[in-house]
């Protein structure tokens, strides 16, 4: 029966799991090292803007338009324009390799800005009470705003990561390989409708879970 | 001996609109030990000045003197130290509230180098101060309002500090829990000779703590002194209007308004509001003017405090006799040093 209804499928049913794979690594390996960068600049943007806690108006000013710059730039002109200087940094311009620089600058803004929000739901009040209590600069960050935006962060992360789902499937279909590659290679240029609609399954079955265990989190951390 | 001591606080606030003075020309001295309370309408500048006596707001102008030191001079290290032992409550609580009440008291004990148990023993003790023993381990959400304030107050007392500044502490609840945290503040001082420094807009709140209190208005402040004074003489128009306002002897304007049948006078009648301070409210001034000028005294509307144990208040009185009786004796009264004003008259 499964031959019947999924012919195509069967016969590439061998390069289904590397897709995933490289799929998952397009996902979380940009998705982590996005995340330590978009935590550094959501924080300066934070602490550094005019009613925060060490106002920096150069500081402020450059992280801000660093972020609103790449932001605006459409993930599939990044790829386009990040060619040279990965091929340069990762020897490659192709395969999974060759996409990580692209999508790691093309989340790192989206992250940011999710962050900063996450950051600046905690209340001013209780911002200004632990400077009463004689708190660091530091000892904010660490103790006031990550801690108490901990629920914040973990939406913001699921979030981000289930956009970094789209942008593997761009990166796919100019070579990066993964899931959205399958796609277009035997789906759409090949006319294997029963391949698309398994990669469909597939990738909503990862996003699913990104979701059920971010709100797993969010739910245990909220107090 | 001074605990806080402004000299000549200014602090202005600049921005595209425009520069606002909050606080003119201020100084203000704290005594040690002393509940001082500071009131005034919102806007009047009262949340600044308590702001820069912990430089939460660097004044523009003056000095700041906290127990022997200007903190104007400290450098970020020094004032944070400095800070420690100055604890902070807010209106709004501002607890942290993804820890739990424990964790919440012993955060500012971070660096006050304890062991586990010290710290363990420590915040046990102030949660047993504050009576929240059984709710160790509760958060904040599940935790009702004068709660919350009990658990900050046990967190602003945590590095055993010189003083404690209230920020409209009680203006978020209700009148009951206000009574309760105001005794449990008062019942601090008195165990552990805190300073405490009070912020509000509530007569009622001074009226229940305070040992002395300044009136604030537009970011000057027009009169200070000990409660009894205050209460007993109100010399300036904003602190009458306080006073009155906590006594709610104001209330008979509002029933003259209305034309409440207990305001209607009758021909040859005088209704006078007669205000009493300490050193005469214990005379029987009522029947003394009954037995000398034949005047009768028909009482409307009273509030008799009782102030550091001194008794102060307002009465509503109505006269009736003949118009020479009344006048001498609302001479007499005054002899005696009852206000008396004349509300009207037919």
């Amino acid at each position: 029966m499964l031959e019947q209804y999924f012919p195509n499928v069967c016969q590439i049913a061998g390069e289904i799991p590397t897709a995933i794979i490289d799929t998952l690594k397009m996902i979380f390996i940009p998705g982590v090292i996005a995340f330590l960068v978009g935590l550094v600049l959501a924080m300066s943007v934070v602490v550094s803007r005019k009613d925060g806690i060490k106002p920096n108006r150069i500081l402020f000013n450059i992280v801000d338009l660093f972020i609103n710059l790449f932001r605006s730039i459409p993930f599939v002109i990044l790829i386009a324009v990040m060619a040279s200087p990965t091929r340069l940094i990762m020897g490659t311009s192709i395969g999974v390799k060759g996409a990580y620089p692209a999508l790691i600058l093309g989340t790192i803004p989206f992250f940011a800005r999710q962050i900063e929000s996450a950051f600046r739901e905690v209340d001013s009040g209780l911002i200004e009470a632990s400077q009463a209590m004689g708190l660091s600069t530091w000892d904010i960050i660490t103790r006031v705003y990550l801690r108490e935006s901990v629920p914040s962060l973990v939406r913001a992360v699921t979030i981000t990561l289930i956009s970094l789902v789209g942008l593997t499937a761009i990166a796919g279909a100019i070579g990066a390989g993964g899931l959205g590659d399958m796609a277009i290679r035997y789906g759409y240029n090949r006319y294997m409708d029963d391949v698309t609609l398994v990669i469909v399954i597939i990738i909503l079955i990862i996003v699913s879970l990104i979701q059920v265990i971010g709100d797993l989190i969010i739910k245990k951390t909220t107090h | 001996m001074d605990m806080i001591r402004l000299e000549h606080v200014s602090k202005t606030f600049t921005s595209k609109h425009g520069s606002v003075e909050a606080l003119k020309d201020v100084s203000l001295t704290i005594e040690k030990g002393k509940i001082f309370g500071i009131i005034g309408y919102s806007g009047a500048g009262k949340s600044t000045l308590i702001r820069c006596m912990n430089l939460l707001e660097r004044p523009s102008a003056g000095k700041v003197w906290v127990d022997g030191e200007d903190l104007m001079t400290l450098n970020a290290k020094q004032l944070r130290e400095k800070r420690r032992k100055m604890g902070m409550i807010f209106q709004h609580f501002n607890l942290l509230r993804q820890r739990n009440v424990f964790d919440n008291v012993a955060f500012p004990l971070k660096h006050e180098k304890l062991s586990k148990q010290q710290v363990e023993t420590k915040v046990n003790d102030l949660l047993a101060l504050v009576g929240l023993a059984d709710k160790k381990y509760a958060y904040p959400s599940q935790l009702s309002g004068g709660q919350k304030q009990r658990v900050a107050i046990a967190r602003a007392l945590a590095c055993d500090p010189s003083v404690l500044l209230c920020d409209e502490a009680t203006s978020a609840l209700d009148p009951q829990i206000t009574h309760s945290i105001l005794a449990l503040l008062k019942d601090i001082n008195r165990k552990t000779g805190i300073t405490i420094v009070i912020i509000t807009h509530e007569m009622a709140v001074i009226k229940e703590i305070c040992d002395e209190v300044a009136v604030m208005e537009n970011g000057v402040i027009v009169e200070t002194g000990s409660i009894v004074d205050i209460f007993a003489k109100p010399k300036e128009k904003m602190t009458q209007d306080f006073v009155n306002m906590a006594a709610s002897v104001n209330r008979i304007y509002t029933l003259i308004e209305e034309g409440n049948p207990l305001t209607e006078l009758k021909s040859g009648e005088t209704m006078a509001m007669l205000r009493y301070n300490a050193d005469n409210t214990s005379q029987a001034l009522i029947s003394k003017i009954s037995r000398e000028y034949g005047v009768d005294s028909n009482i409307i509307f009273g509030n008799i405090e009782v102030l550091k144990d001194k008794p102060i208040g307002s009465l509503v009185v109505v006269f009736s006799g003949s118009s020479v009786g009344i006048t001498h004796a609302m001479q007499c009264l005054h002899e005696k040093g009852v206000e008396v004003e004349v509300i009207r008259s037919c």
